[in-house]
């Protein structure tokens, strides 16, 4: 078992998750339909094919060898291709107008993340979906693009929204994102000391912007431990206490333990 | 993950060191049985019944596991994420500094 948890988990959802479900704020457009189902049948394809992989010789020895870099190769060699999808939902969108035309990009924004794709979806937010409402829908899922914008990219096409909508959610989908970035920074092992504070501080600056505008939306739960991540557990922050109960149900609190150095597990076997 | 952790708890025993674990199993049973079966002997707060939903990890925004935060003896967060030989040096680099001489 010398696989990281990571890439193992990263396989067993690919290999596991079910096809895409249809959103039920999807458009009723037969040509929306027909992407969608395409899509769906092109990662099922991908996900058979990368069953053959993972049992192949070449793939086995990537993994004992813990060569990520083979590893995410190879999987890349069986990823389904969205690019001509993506080039068929901007088209799509292009025939249609405000939130039609929105909730094709939010898929292709959602499922996409090449580069051609997400470029296309960018511009066409630029030009036609700022002060949209349903922004929020397409922001509070765009893995896609965001991937395939890459983070600079990503982040302006944010601070367009951050700038110019005129609407609560769709502001504070786009700090959260920010913010989510910037602490994916604050957990890079490369990344200097001062360049972490500095996102960590940047990110509880956006979060705390958020937290109104996200109020009695499901996003709300999700800004307070982001927020509380950002301002307490960075390093060089003093740890917040645990008070709680072991599972033979004694009390305990993290602070019994100062004085001594330790290391905090959140673990379980499930 | 284990074994690493477990060597680790055996090798540091007589150290001012401790692991202490959130446990995120929905089911105490489950922690029991595993904790049996892998010889597990650190102490850890349980998340609750709703497992990795559970509370202390949702006010910790956990979202990956599992997650490590190394903590000095004044009770500041050092390091966050190591693993393997990474988190035996992180922890060994803490305990040197305790010592009258170790300062840094």
């Amino acid at each position: 078992m010398t696989m990281t948890r990571s890439v193992l988990a990263g396989l067993l959802v690919s290999v596991m998750l079910p096809a895409q479900a249809v959103d039920a704020s999807a458009p009723k457009l037969a040509e929306y339909e027909k992407l969608v189902a395409d899509w769906t049948a092109a990662q099922k394809a991908s996900q058979a094919a990368l069953k053959e992989l993972v049992a192949t010789e070449e793939y086995k020895a990537a993994v004992a060898a813990k060569d990520n870099k083979k590893i995410t190769e190879l999987r890349a060699s069986v990823a389904a291709d969205s690019k001509p999808l993506g080039a068929r939902a901007i088209a799509l969108a292009d025939q249609h107008k405000g939130d039609v035309s929105l909730q094709v990009l939010a898929y292709a924004a959602k499922n996409f993340g090449d580069a051609d794709t997400a470029n296309g979806v960018a511009e066409r937010i630029e030009k036609n979906h700022l002060k949209d409402a349903a922004l929020a829908q397409l922001l509070e899922n765009a893995g896609g693009l965001s991937r395939g914008l890459g983070p600079d990219a990503t982040n302006k096409l944010l601070d367009r929204v951050i700038a110019t909508s005129p609407h609560a959610l769709p502001k504070a989908w786009a700090m959260f994102s920010q913010a989510q970035m910037l602490l994916g920074v604050t957990n890079k092992k490369d990344a200097s000391d001062a360049d972490k504070a500095a996102a960590a501080e940047k990110a509880a600056r956006l979060l705390k912007a958020a937290e109104p505008l996200a109020a009695g939306n499901a996003l709300a739960d999700r800004v307070v431990p982001m927020l509380f991540e950002a301002e307490h557990l960075q390093i060089g922050m003093a740890v917040p206490d645990i008070v709680g109960e072991d599972v033979d149900g004694v009390a305990f609190k993290l602070s019994d333990y100062r004085g001594k150095v330790v290391v905090l597990d959140y673990w379980g076997f499930w | 993950m284990f074994p690493h952790e477990r060597s680790l708890v055996e090798r540091l025993k007589d150290q001012p060191f401790n692991l202490i674990g959130v446990n995120s199993d929905k089911d105490k049973d489950t922690y029991f049985a595993g904790v049996k079966e892998h010889n597990i002997s650190w102490r850890s707060f349980w998340n609750g019944p709703k497992g990795t939903q559970g509370p202390i990890s949702t006010k910790w925004n956990v979202r990956g596991w599992p997650t490590i935060y190394v903590i000095d003896p004044k009770g500041v967060i050092r390091y966050k994420n190591v693993r393997g030989e990474e988190m035996d040096k992180a922890i060994d680099a803490l305990l040197a500094e305790m010592k009258p001489d170790g300062s840094k």
